[in-house]
């Protein structure tokens, strides 16, 4: 079948365009990474859009191409849930095709279409051991890109926390292996032949390698640095996709299972951190003065945004949120990167792009309730704490971003322009808020009113608030973990929490 | 089982108290190892023979974790070998490879 072909030819792509590559600069001595590049993103784009097609027309059911007839073979796996995945990873690529390229030598180029490699075959991966092998490929590129501006610290945290997460997950597949005799992701039959304490301590080790690997609440620290350290190609990419390969995880090897076995734990567990998540994304955005790092430090929100969702098995909204920040990250990083230097915002000449980005926005956060509408997404029951949060944290998040504690490059002009931002971030702002609305409020009343009107109101007082603030409370403007060590001591904190919250019972 | 405990909380206590860049790196190292051997033990059937093929061998230890370990066992090189190179370039710029002195990680 043709979509078994593409689903094996789709991760080897950007592998054969660097084999190539290389080929060509040691037989000629001629670079040709840069067209080769190009060739494999455009293949890569063109292979991932028609699966998505083909599965989109098809049953629905999921595809599974065993790599050899060995029952421990590679498989590969595309189902409803990697349509999102795919869509977050395509996403980045096409903007990552409309920029000039970015690299500035062949040698990042290569690692660079290892790092593409890695993802694809992680999007394509069946089994826990292709998804830590696809992950590890993924992330070792990951770590030489992040490098890639000098900024070698901000890579070695990543490395630090990226070695800290691999360590459970293998602990994890030891558990399932031991336990079920098999590597293909656990389903309600393996779960259901699985002894109880095996399924948790399975579980424990997934929930903790994942919401490290996601960067969930307290081990979130790391994001804003690392993401906003390397050329904004690959700023996207992180921010879009890689970081959501956690969430993969915590999909695939939490949730379900722990659906499935009926254990409700586990999804307690995601619940508490992905509201920790949410708070700490707000109050980090709300101190933060470095437009790059707020960037960066959003997608923790969305990571809190989109755990809370999966804890309540609301896969459709938790995975469509996803898809519709990546579209979303990837264009804020590329017109930031247009303003952005050194010294502060470089405003002038660029306000068409800021303007853009604004209706960028708006249009995008509108496609989130156009999807839930148009794909019958099914919205679950939640809590008013959840509710209430989410408003908090998204008030925070705003007023963090509407703040303008930017250093604006003094210049001829510059000035007059800030007086425009006001007016199109409160009306970005009040369109995303009425979307969201309209569509998530299934009956309008006092309290629904009550509730959306505190939140407008915190994000358009965000701005005297916080100056207020830094005055009363003297605080650092940056708050973010200075030293390493702590940070990796949160590690335990968090294992900690998740052994008292899935093992003890 | 108790040594490899052991291991692992020396190597999760020495990943937060040292300061030193490198003595980080060499707990990861000792942590993925200890990892590594829970999972190649977890294959061993006691009797059991090398798993190659042979004639009138019945029992053998199972050759998968050996497998997938060999695979776990190149990323980590890979992993170490990356984090070292880095720790040079950052001891070449900053002089130091302790943690608590660099406030802009």
């Amino acid at each position: 079948m043709i979509s078994e072909r593409l689903l094996i030819v789709f991760p080897y792509l950007p592998l054969t365009a660097l084999m190539l590559a290389a080929a060509c600069r040691f037989t000629t001595g001629r670079d040709a990474s840069r067209p080769f590049l190009r060739l494999a993103q455009w293949m890569q784009l063109a292979t991932g859009t028609t699966l998505m097609i083909l599965f989109a027309l098809s049953d629905g059911a999921a595809w599974e191409v065993p790599l050899s007839v060995w029952h421990h073979s590679i498989l590969l796996r595309f189902d409803s849930w990697k349509m999102y995945f795919m869509a977050a990873y395509l996403l980045p690529l096409l903007l990552s095709l409309l920029v000039r390229d970015e690299w500035s030598s062949p040698t990042l180029r290569f690692v660079f279409m290892f790092y593409l490699g890695g993802c694809s075959a992680l999007i394509v991966a069946g089994d826990v051991f292709n998804f830590f092998v696809a992950y590890e490929l993924m992330i070792m590129s990951a770590y030489v890109l992040v490098a890639a501006r000098g900024r070698y610290l901000a890579a070695v945290r990543y490395m630090f926390f990226g070695a800290a997460s691999s360590a459970p997950l293998l602990a994890g597949i030891i558990v399932l292996y031991g336990s079920s005799g098999t590597l293909i992701f656990p389903d309600a039959a393996t779960v259901a032949a699985m002894p109880a304490a095996n399924l948790a301590w399975m579980l424990f080790f997934f929930s903790i390698a994942f919401m490290i690997k996601a960067a969930f609440f307290p081990v979130s620290g790391w994001v804003a640095p690392c993401h906003s350290a390397t050329v904004p190609v690959m700023s996207a990419f992180l921010g879009s996709f890689t970081i959501f390969s956690g969430i993969y995880g915590l999909t695939y090897l939490v949730v379900q299972p722990a659906l499935a076995g009926g254990f409700e734990a586990p999804l307690m567990f995601l619940r508490i951190m992905s509201l920790a998540t949410l708070l700490a994304a707000g109050l980090f955005l709300f101190y933060e003065s470095d437009i790059k790092r707020c960037v960066a430090g959003s997608t923790v929100y969305t990571i809190g945004g989109v755990g809370l969702l999966l804890s309540y098995g609301m896969y459709g909204l938790a995975l469509a949120y996803l898809s519709v920040h990546a579209a979303f990250k990837s264009a804020l990083f590329m017109i930031v990167a247009r303003i952005e230097t050194g010294d502060g915002l470089r405003v002038r000449g660029h306000v068409p792009y800021l303007l853009a980005g604004a209706a960028a926005s708006a249009i995008v956060a509108g496609l989130y309730p156009g999807m839930v509408h148009f794909l019958k997404l099914e919205i679950g029951a939640y809590g008013w704490v959840d509710v209430s949060v989410g408003l908090i944290s998204m008030g925070m998040l705003l007023g963090g971003f509407l703040k303008f504690q930017y250093r604006l490059i003094a210049e001829s002009g510059a000035k007059r322009y800030k007086r425009w931002f006001w007016p199109v971030f409160v009306v970005t702002a009040a369109l995303m808020y009425t979307l969201i609305f309209a569509r998530f409020q299934a009956s309008i009343s006092w309290k629904a009113i009550l509730q959306w009107s505190l939140a407008v109101v915190a994000t358009l007082l965000a701005g005297g608030i916080y100056r207020r603030t830094i005055r009363f409370a003297n605080l650092d403007r940056r708050l973010i973990f200075k030293n390493l060590n702590v940070e990796l001591f949160f590690i335990m904190l968090l294992l900690a929490a998740g052994a008292v919250a899935i093992l003890v019972d | 089982m108790i040594l490899v405990w052991l291991i692992v909380a020396t190597a999760l206590y020495g990943l937060i108290v040292c300061d030193n860049l490198i003595r980080k790196v060499m707990c990861l190292a000792m942590l993925e190892s200890m990892v590594i051997l829970v999972f190649l033990a977890s294959g061993y059937v006691e009797g059991g023979l090398a798993p190659i093929l042979e004639t009138g061998h019945e029992m053998s230890v199972d050759p998968l974790p050996q497998a997938l370990m060999l695979t776990a066992i190149v990323i980590g090189v890979c992993f170490n070998s990356l984090a070292l190179a880095f720790i040079v370039r950052v001891h070449q710029a900053r002089r130091t490879l302790e943690a608590s002195r660099f406030n802009d990680f």
